[in-house]
């Protein structure tokens, strides 16, 4: 018997072995092999985490939760970065839930200031924002020490871990640390300075020195250091005079009373070189003021009040930071960025008022602040993204650009909100 | 019928030039192969078919890409590409045959962009089948084969442990078959299948799902990271038996052209086995005012170490069920030449029955739902044999397949998806009844997007949950010995 080379079987074969190659072309082009991380900005954002305290965990109004954490000046770089930003999301109300008027101590959903509404989930794997409220310079090595400050919300966003230890976790490729400020913060609301509320700048350098140390040595490439914030602009302080000057104006109770120690220089005062904790004036004096109890602010007698010796060491201690965190990035080719030009000229500009603006309790702090008086509100983070990342591009020859600055829909002192961005828009 | 005996005979291909004489096979000699298989019967990878099949039963077969469903070799193996085609057989024939699973694999993470590799060793699928032609019409047989198995290992360490660091599933099945050729060019053959099975699930626990004890907040909701090892677990089964069935049809279109079915029934497993617990500490320390309300300075572990020996955790026993899917095969081979034979396969597997894995333990808070939502997938397979003369023959393939798992039920557990494979082998009589067989197959799957983590408790999977890409290779080598009596 002879077989035929060509028969119709196999040429059906043939076929099949054809379609079948073709099957092995088309299994080769697998479209699941795009690349699947998200196009940053520059290489070097890959993987971004932001370290600091309250500040850059987003805390407004004496409260935080997933609204002000939305709204943190390290989200809005992260945005413009383009790369991912897990943060350790707060349920409403909050922990503690924000203020909505500091005033009468209303806060969102009606809670109690110690309420805590504990962490979203499901909760991301990695966090990129491992800022703790409360956090100082050495908070970033341990939770442990002594002079260490853990709150409830120490656990809550990194759950055992050191600051440290959750940025590395992340494995991150740049950092932004905002760090320091509660390193003289506590000391400036208490109004009183001693050596145990103030770190001593060595003690402030050396941790620093071995916390950018060991982001390096875990892989970090790059990053931005923020400079400490001058403690005597936030409009939680306001000065002797501001309270002398209400007092005048039959602005304050009549069982308020401003001694004449407050006056302005020109008035035989101390006034205009000291400074009146809003907890102490407001919280304090006031509330037993409103309660029909005669109360007196002294200047040159509550230990409460800032002296003008106190103040000193307070900026000197800050510019003293500020130095060091400027050397340290110098030295490391990191981005350095100090904030207290813009809040200086904030200050003169008049956003961020001398004396709280009691006729407005929404915005009892200007527009830049949020109703605690410490901490930015969602405009001064916005403000603080852009020099964060024009310092960024001028280190490393990156293009991010400035988020919007929205208008305020409030005059602040004598300029108006169109003024705020034009003002920006100068920096 | 007048035709070349060599080209026409419905005898399965890969019998070279070899005589078929009916005498006996020393009896001891394949009670002792029997044995060998069943004791060394160790499951493959997972990563030579769809799923978690496995089609390699002999090296034969194997080289050709498993296109034996018209033609299956002659070494036995027919007892599982189609019991139809043992009708013919004359005589007592044994083989006896192992194939090496050399896997290889890596999972990239998208957001670091570092990669895990695969650990899992090497494996070892046996196989062994005995066959007697009792008469011209009617041939009998025993096999035994793995068609199903995985073994995947990675690192504790992995970011995927919490699905699966170090599991397998084995199934033996033991096929005793009877052939039947109802017409010279019509066979049809059966078989019962006695399937052994055993499943082991070696994962870690993660102490953010956890619920704290009396408060009803999760340790995620009170801070502690979503991946914190607290403990592995390890569910072990026992041996479970099931039983099934396979039939095979098998015919001849003119001289050259032969086609063939076989349909592989489903067997439902009811395993029974043992959960224990280890603690992995976590090496977190609690700072002070934490709000679990214990001292600062307390270690993570404390608050869950007297699970381990008074609460959930202690040994338990646990059920589950898994249903090995029915298979269906159809395919044809054709004798181009006296020297050259090609075979086209298409084959259908029923992975849709694969829904989910339900694991029942003695703590019933601890019962877990592993969704896996596997689809019926196919392959279509094609092999070619070509008689080089003197003894020796080669054989060559090509194998596609679909994948099983959808996209959102890629795991480390069972890392599948789309594959193309190469094949190619020899086949060698060394003497008058004695043919030995080697062959190899190269495994390319598709990179596929996976995930490491499951869903929170009380959601289904998703795409959103792929983290990554899997990627998986193997290289698979088989030898396969013949004896004919």
């Amino acid at each position: 018997m002879t077989i035929p080379s060509h028969a119709g079987p196999g040429a059906w074969i043939l076929r099949a072995l054809s379609v079948s190659v073709l099957l092995l072309a088309a299994g080769c082009d697998d479209q699941t092999l795009v690349a699947t991380a998200p196009e940053v900005e520059d290489d070097l954002f890959q993987r971004y985490v932001a370290m600091g305290n309250s500040i850059t965990a987003g805390f407004q109004s004496d409260g935080i939760n997933r609204e002000t954490q939305a709204e943190s000046y390290a989200v809005f770089v992260a945005r413009q970065m383009g790369t991912p930003f897990n943060q350790p999301l707060l349920n409403l109300p909050g922990c503690p839930a924000p203020l909505t008027n500091p005033l009468t101590g209303d806060r969102v959903g009606d809670a109690l200031p110690q309420g805590c509404a504990l962490r979203s989930s499901p909760a991301p794997r990695v966090l990129n924002q491992v800022a703790v409220p409360g956090a100082a310079m050495l908070d970033l090595l341990s939770n442990l020490e002594p002079e260490s400050n853990p709150n409830p919300l120490t656990t809550l966003v990194l759950g055992g871990r050191t600051q440290l230890e959750a940025a590395l976790d992340a494995q991150p490729t740049f950092v932004s640390i905002w760090i320091g400020n509660n390193d003289v913060l506590g000391a400036a609301v208490s109004g009183m300075v001693t050596e145990d509320n103030v770190t001593p700048p060595q003690d402030f350098s050396t941790r620093l020195s071995q916390s950018l140390n060991e982001l390096e040595n875990g892989g970090v490439a790059g990053g931005v250091l923020i400079g400490v914030a001058d403690v005597t602009l936030i409009p939680h302080l306001s000065s002797g005079a501001a309270y002398w000057v209400a007092a005048q104006g039959d602005a304050l109770p009549t069982t308020f009373q401003v001694a004449d120690s407050c006056a302005p220089s020109q008035f035989g005062g101390l006034g205009e070189e000291t400074l009146v904790p809003f907890g102490y004036g407001f919280g304090e004096l006031m509330g037993q003021a409103m309660e029909g109890r005669q109360v007196t602010l002294d200047c040159a007698q509550d230990l409460q009040v800032l002296s003008n010796q106190e103040i000193g060491e307070l900026v000197s201690t800050v510019a003293a930071y500020n130095d060091i965190l400027a050397q340290e990035a110098a030295s490391r080719g990191w981005a350095f960025f100090n904030p207290n030009p813009i809040f200086r000229e904030l200050y003169d500009e008049g956003f961020i008022p001398p004396f709280p603006a009691v006729q407005i309790p929404s915005q009892l702090f200007g527009p830049v602040f949020s109703l605690d008086g410490v901490h930015p509100s969602g405009l001064g983070h916005r403000l603080v993204a852009n020099g964060v990342m024009e310092a960024i591009n001028e280190t490393y020859g990156t293009g991010l650009d400035p988020v919007d600055i929205p208008d305020p829909g409030v005059t602040a002192g004598s300029t108006s909100g169109a003024g705020l961005q034009t003002l920006a828009e100068g920096w | 019928m007048s035709c070349d005996p060599a080209v026409c005979s419905g005898r399965p291909s890969g019998s070279g030039v070899s005589h078929p004489v009916r005498r006996w096979m020393p009896a001891g000699a394949l009670a002792l192969l029997s044995a060998l298989t069943l004791f060394f019967a160790l499951p493959p990878d997972g990563a030579e078919a769809q799923g978690f099949s496995f089609y390699q039963h002999s090296a034969c077969s194997m080289a050709r890409a498993g296109a034996a469903v018209a033609l299956p070799c002659g070494d036995g193996s027919a007892i599982f590409y189609n019991p139809a085609a043992l009708a013919e057989q004359e005589g007592w024939a044994g083989s006896m045959g192992a194939v090496g699973v050399f896997s290889h694999g890596d999972f990239t993470d998208d957001r670091t962009r570092s990669t895990t590799s695969l650990e899992s060793d090497p494996r070892i699928a046996p196989h062994l089948y005995l066959t007697y032609g009792v008469n011209e019409r009617l041939a009998a047989g025993i096999g035994v084969y793995a068609p199903y198995g995985f073994g995947t290992e990675w690192h504790p360490e992995f970011q995927g442990s919490f699905l699966s660091f170090d599991s397998s599933l084995d199934a033996l099945y033991i096929q005793p078959t009877l052939s039947y050729q109802l017409h010279e060019r019509l066979a049809v053959g059966a078989g019962l299948t006695v399937a052994l099975s055993q499943v082991e699930l070696n994962r870690r626990m993660d102490i953010s799902r956890q619920l704290l004890p009396g408060v009803g907040v999760t340790f995620a909701e009170l801070g502690i990271p979503p991946g914190t090892p607290f403990a592995e677990a390890n569910l072990a089964s026992d041996w479970a038996t099931g039983v099934g069935g396979h039939l095979g049809i098998q015919g001849r279109i003119g001289d050259r052209l032969h086609v063939g079915a076989r349909f592989l029934t489903p067997v439902e497993l009811d395993y029974e086995g043992t959960g224990s617990f280890q603690p992995v500490e976590t090496g977190r320390i609690l700072p002070p005012q934490n709000p679990f309300n214990v001292p600062g300075g307390t270690p993570l572990d404390a608050l869950v170490a007297a699970s381990f020996t008074e609460g959930p955790l202690t040994e338990q026993s646990i059920t589950t069920r898994i249903t090995l899917p029915a298979q269906l095969a159809i395919g044809m081979g054709l004798h181009v030449t006296p020297e050259l034979m090609v075979s086209l396969d298409y084959q259908w597997v029923n992975w849709s029955s694969f829904e989910s894995v339900e694991i029942q333990f003695e703590e019933s808070f601890l019962n877990q739902t592993l969704a896996q939502n596997y689809r019926d997938a196919g392959a279509v397979r094609v092999g070619a044999e070509y008689d080089l003369g003197e003894g020796w023959l080669i054989r060559g393939g090509y194998l596609y397949n679909q994948a099983a798992s959808p996209p959102e039920t890629v795991t480390p557990l069972v890392p599948e998806g789309e594959r193309n494979h190469l094949t190619a082998g020899l086949g060698w009589e060394v003497r008058p009844g004695v043919r030995l067989s080697g062959g190899y197959h190269y495994l390319m799957q598709n990179d596929r997007r996976g995930r490491t983590s499951d869903p929170a408790d009380g959601s289904l999977p998703s795409v959103e949950l792929n983290d990554g890409l899997y990627t998986v290779g193997a290289h698979i080598v088989g030898f396969t010995v013949s004896l004919e009596r």
